[in-house]
């Protein structure tokens, strides 16, 4: 005997789908009949964090499709899928991932976070709005863009320069779709400094305190968490007028080449990022790779506790903001691993044909896997993979 | 602890059931007709038959004797009972159906949680029929949308992460 399931009510419909932690589960769900179909929306709003898939380079630089499709990666069935995204062009840069939004620079001004999920895209304020970019000049071929650093000294960088150099991340508090009052802060390599704006503005601004706390930055709870090479962080207020910015003084950490923060639960954990420099005298190139992570704990004093075994927490970290996922929420993925991509390469070789660095590191074992995904055409002409947690708002 | 009245519920094909007041509390449906002073004769339930009434009854006596119990029922244990009283292949989808229906209309939070998570189970392991034409239906109103479906169907072999 079938049972009636569109008679469900629409209030139990949405308990339902409250235990639906996977996208595509939702989307089954909304196919099961016409009823539950229109008394659900489209967009779930309390999706928890999707597994991340890889975007990759596209495999065929020189092809003349100029539609642009883009692979990506799928941890959860370990297969390669083809999506249409023009932010696969390769002459784009991605220079941040969050919340499911891609940060894209090209060889313009323009500044646009874009969902490769939705297609829903939205413009930040561009590249000559920064406080240190004193002018532009589109015609001045080659020194288009004019910047003073600290000491009142001028230099030009041209449009390529400003590409792939000037900004090193982008990172967002929240899902532009989403929150109208989102803010993003945006580390800059010119002048080690941050610098933020929000929705609507006009230009960038510095954030004069946070200036060298360079490393990487993450959002939490409202604020911005921003750490420097040596392990001090700088927490960021930018909800008023002007940012307000106290300090975490952490013991001095030293050690390793890269610092990452994420949030792991309710803890700040710093991730080192030890990087292996090989030289090669016949191409007279020195090329790195990832040796081994360590992993640290925000623990009182304060200071850094070192941390052996991350338990259920998968880390992804790269070109993205750096996020943790517990394993058990989805098949087939395990625990205590830091997944990671390249993301300091291309702004440090000319097209050298070397392999990028990126892989799954386990901290069990200290023993680092490729991604299933790997290919020997991820060479460092292409533009590198980055994680991004698809998010259909 | 709990003083052992009981309370006299009838189904809606006429079954009467007599429970522990601390049984029937529960059900926060009937734990308000109690306290409104509507307990004197058998409380009538006309939204949910005997059978399931009789499950109902079931897995509250389970759950309130697990919290009272000298050495406490063990967490795991309890979860187990649950699972194995939810089975589908048992429990056939319409008995799962009205248990929804009748766990909400009760007001039985525990339960309300269990019956949703075995249907939200049975989305996941794609035990629910979907109707051919449903599919095309689907594909015509968001491309995207259906990428991600084909993809989940697409799974051929999970590769295994654990070493």
């Amino acid at each position: 005997m079938a049972v009636d399931w569109s008679q469900l009510p629409s209030d139990l419909l949405e308990s339902i789908s409250t235990k639906l932690p996977l996208y595509a589960d939702y989307i089954r769900f909304r196919t099961v009949c016409r009823t539950w179909r229109s008394s659900t929306a489209k967009t779930p709003n309390h999706l928890p964090p999707q597994l991340p898939w890889l975007l990759l380079p596209r495999f065929k630089p020189q092809s003349r499709n100029r539609s642009c499709s883009g692979y990506f990666y799928n941890l959860l069935d370990d297969k390669v899928h083809v999506l249409r995204i023009t932010e696969m062009y390769l002459r784009k840069r991605r220079c941040g991932s969050s919340h499911g939004w891609l940060a894209i620079l090209d060889e313009s001004p323009s500044v646009v976070l874009v969902n490769p999920l939705t297609g829903a895209k939205m413009d930040l304020p561009p590249l000559y709005t920064f406080p240190d970019v004193v002018g532009f000049n589109f015609p001045d071929v080659g020194r288009e863009y004019l910047l003073r650093d600290g000491d009142h000294r001028l230099s030009t960088r041209n449009l390529k320069d400003m590409r792939d150099c000037f900004v090193k991340k982008v990172v967002l508090s929240s899902s532009p779709a989403k929150d109208s009052q989102f803010v993003a802060v945006a580390i800059l390599h010119h002048s080690n400094s941050l610098a933020y704006c929000r929705n609507g503005d006009e230009r960038w601004r510095f954030i004069e305190e946070a200036n060298s706390y360079c490393e990487d930055v993450i959002y939490g709870d409202g604020l911005f968490y921003a750490v420097n090479t040596f392990g001090l962080i700088a927490v960021c207020d930018v909800n008023g007028d002007s940012p307000r910015v106290s300090y975490i003084e952490t013991r001095r950490h030293f050690g390793g080449d890269i610092q990452y923060l994420v949030g792991v639960g309710d803890d700040l954990m710093l991730v080192t990022r030890h990087l292996d420099s090989n030289f090669w005298p016949e191409l007279d190139q020195t090329v790195y790779r990832t040796t081994l992570f360590d992993v640290f704990k925000l623990g009182d004093e304060p200071r850094w506790e070192w941390v052996t075994d991350l338990g259920d927490y998968m880390i992804f970290i790269g070109q993205n903001s750096s996020f943790a996922l517990l394993a058990s929420d989805f098949p087939g993925c395990m625990g205590n691993s830091i997944y990671y991509t390249d993301d300091y390469s291309d702004s440090n070789y000319d097209g050298f044909l070397e392999e990028q660095d990126m892989g799954i590191y386990r901290l069990g074992d200290a023993s680092i896997e490729k991604l299933p995904c790997y290919s020997p055409n991820f060479s460092l002409r292409s533009t590198p993979p980055i994680w991004l947690s698809p998010n259909p708002c | 602890m709990a003083s052992s009245r009981k309370i006299t519920l009838r189904s809606s094909d006429g079954e009467s059931f007599e429970v522990e007041e601390a049984v029937a509390v529960e059900s926060q449906t009937i734990k308000h007709m109690i306290e409104d002073d509507c307990a004197d004769n058998a409380i009538p339930l006309p939204n949910v038959t005997s059978k399931i009434l009789a499950k109902v009854i079931e897995y509250c006596k389970k759950h309130v004797d697990a919290s009272k119990a000298e050495d406490r029922v063990n967490d795991e244990d309890l979860k187990a009972w649950d699972a194995a009283f939810i089975k589908v292949d048992q429990v056939d989808q319409a008995t799962l159906f009205d248990l929804i229906l009748a766990a909400n209309y009760l007001n039985i939070k525990s339960l309300l949680d269990l019956t949703c998570q075995t249907v939200a189970d049975m989305i996941k392991g794609n035990l629910f029929p979907v109707r051919n034409e449903w599919l095309n239906f689907t594909f015509s109103i968001a491309n995207r949308e259906l990428v991600l479906v084909c993809l989940t169907e697409w799974v051929a072999h999970r590769r295994l992460f654990c070493s």
